[in-house]
C-alpha cells in the first residue's frame, strides 16, 4: 500500500530533485536517483514533461528577445570588463572571477581557460560578445602571423563597416576540446560571420611566420 | 540532502500553469496545420584552401571574394576544393571531407522565434563544436590553419 502511493504521489524534495535533474545540477549519485525516481513514479514521469515544456517555452521568449541585444552587445566598448568574467568551474557551485587577460598572452589561453565545456544558450552569447571584446584589444607580439591578422580583421574600423544590427548567425555554445575559437561578426548587411579555429600549439608553431 | 524552499513550492505551484501555456504556445504557433514531426534543412558547403603567393581567385568564388580577401593579407591564392549540399532532416548528420579529417554538421532542428533560425551543431576535426543558429541564408565561414594554408569552410544555411 505505502509502496503504491509512493508511485502516486510526488514530494517536494522529490520535485525539487527532478528541478535539478532537469538544469543538469546534480551529481552522478543523485542523477541516479533522480532517473530511478522518473522510472518508478507516474507523477514524478509527469513533473519532468511539465518542467520541459516549460523550459522549451521560456527559451523560445528567450531566443526572440535576445537577438536585438546580443546585436547592441557586439557594438558596446566592455574593455572594462575581462577582469569582472565569471566562471563556473567543473563540480565547483562556487563562482569565481577570470583572472584578466595578461598582456600579451591571449586569446587562445583566455579562451581556455573559461573552461567550456557544456555551457549554456547565455553563455555562449556571453562568450561571443566577450571574444569580440577581446580581439579589439588588437595584435600581441608574441602571437602567431596568423592569429594575430585575424584579430587585426576583427578591430571595428580596419574594415569597412560596422556590425550589422540584426545577426543572422548565433553560437549558441562552444565545446572546446583543444585550441581557441574566434568569431568575427559580419561587418555589412547579408555578410558572413567568420569562425577562425586555432590549433593548442599554434602559439608556438608559427610564431615566426610572417 | 537537498533543502526544499519556499522557491521549489512557487514553482511547484506555477508548473501547470506553465506547462498549459506551453501548449496553448505551440498551438497557437501552428493553429492550423499540425507541426511535422521531421524538419528540414539544407547546408551548402563549399571547402576553399587558400595559400600564399601571386593573387588568384577561383572564378566560383566570386561571390566570396570581398570577404575571403579580408581575412588575411599574406593569403591571396583562393581554390574551390569541393562544394556539396547536404540536406538533412532533425537529428540527420552529414560530413564533409577536410584535409584534416571530417567535419561533421548535425541539424537540431528549427527554432520556435519569429524567424525560424536552422540549429545545428558543428563539430571541427579535433578541436572544437559549436551549436549555431542561423537565420535562412545566412553563412558562416569557418577558417582553421592547415600546415602552411588555411581552409575555409563557406556554409550557407537554407530550409
Amino acid at each position: 500500500m505505502s509502496e503504491t502511493m509512493t508511485k502516486m504521489t510526488l514530494s517536494d524534495a522529490d520535485f525539487e530533485l527532478l528541478m535539478l535533474h532537469a538544469d543538469g545540477e546534480l551529481p552522478a549519485d543523485r542523477a541516479a536517483d533522480a532517473q530511478k525516481l522518473l522510472a518508478e513514479s507516474a507523477a514524478a514521469a509527469s513533473v519532468w514533461r511539465d518542467l520541459h515544456l516549460g523550459r522549451d517555452l521560456l527559451r523560445g521568449i528567450a531566443m526572440e528577445a535576445i537577438a536585438p541585444a546580443q546585436a547592441k552587445l557586439a557594438r558596446t566598448d566592455l574593455s572594462l570588463l575581462p577582469g569582472q568574467v565569471m566562471r563556473k568551474l567543473p563540480d565547483d557551485e562556487a563562482l569565481h572571477p577570470v583572472a584578466a587577460v595578461p598582456p600579451g598572452r591571449g586569446l587562445v589561453a583566455w579562451i581556455q581557460g573559461l573552461g567550456l565545456g557544456k555551457v549554456g544558450f547565455a553563455m555562449g552569447v556571453a562568450l561571443a560578445a566577450v571574444v569580440f571584446m577581446v580581439v579589439k584589444a588588437g595584435p600581441v607580439a608574441d602571437q602567431p602571423a596568423v592569429q594575430r591578422e585575424a584579430e587585426i580583421a576583427a578591430v571595428p574600423g580596419t574594415n569597412v563597416a560596422a556590425p550589422v544590427d540584426d545577426p543572422s548567425v548565433i553560437i549558441e555554445e562552444m565545446d572546446i576540446e583543444s585550441g581557441g575559437v574566434m568569431v568575427h561578426p559580419p561587418r555589412e548587411e547579408g555578410g558572413s560571420t567568420i569562425i577562425w579555429h586555432f590549433p593548442d600549439n599554434a602559439a608556438q608553431g608559427a610564431g615566426g611566420e610572417g | 540532502m537537498i533543502g526544499v524552499t519556499w522557491t521549489t513550492r512557487a514553482m511547484r505551484a506555477l508548473l501547470p500553469l506553465l506547462a498549459l501555456a506551453a501548449s496553448v504556445n505551440a498551438s497557437a504557433q501552428t493553429p492550423q496545420l499540425p507541426k511535422p514531426a521531421v524538419e528540414h534543412a539544407s547546408f551548402q558547403v563549399r571547402v576553399i584552401e587558400a595559400s600564399k603567393g601571386t593573387p588568384q581567385m577561383d572564378p566560383k568564388l566570386a561571390d566570396l571574394e570581398r570577404e575571403l580577401h579580408s581575412l588575411h593579407r599574406d593569403f591571396g591564392r583562393f581554390a574551390l576544393l569541393q562544394a556539396d549540399t547536404q540536406n538533412l532532416a532533425t537529428s540527420g548528420r552529414g560530413v564533409v571531407r577536410l584535409p584534416n579529417g571530417d567535419l561533421i554538421i548535425q541539424f537540431l532542428g528549427l527554432t520556435p522565434d519569429k524567424v525560424q533560425r536552422v540549429r545545428h551543431r558543428v563539430e571541427m576535426p579535433g578541436m572544437n563544436a559549436t551549436v549555431r543558429s542561423v537565420a535562412p541564408g545566412g553563412r558562416t565561414l569557418d577558417v582553421l590553419q592547415v600546415g602552411d594554408k588555411l581552409v575555409i569552410i563557406a556554409t550557407t544555411v537554407g530550409r
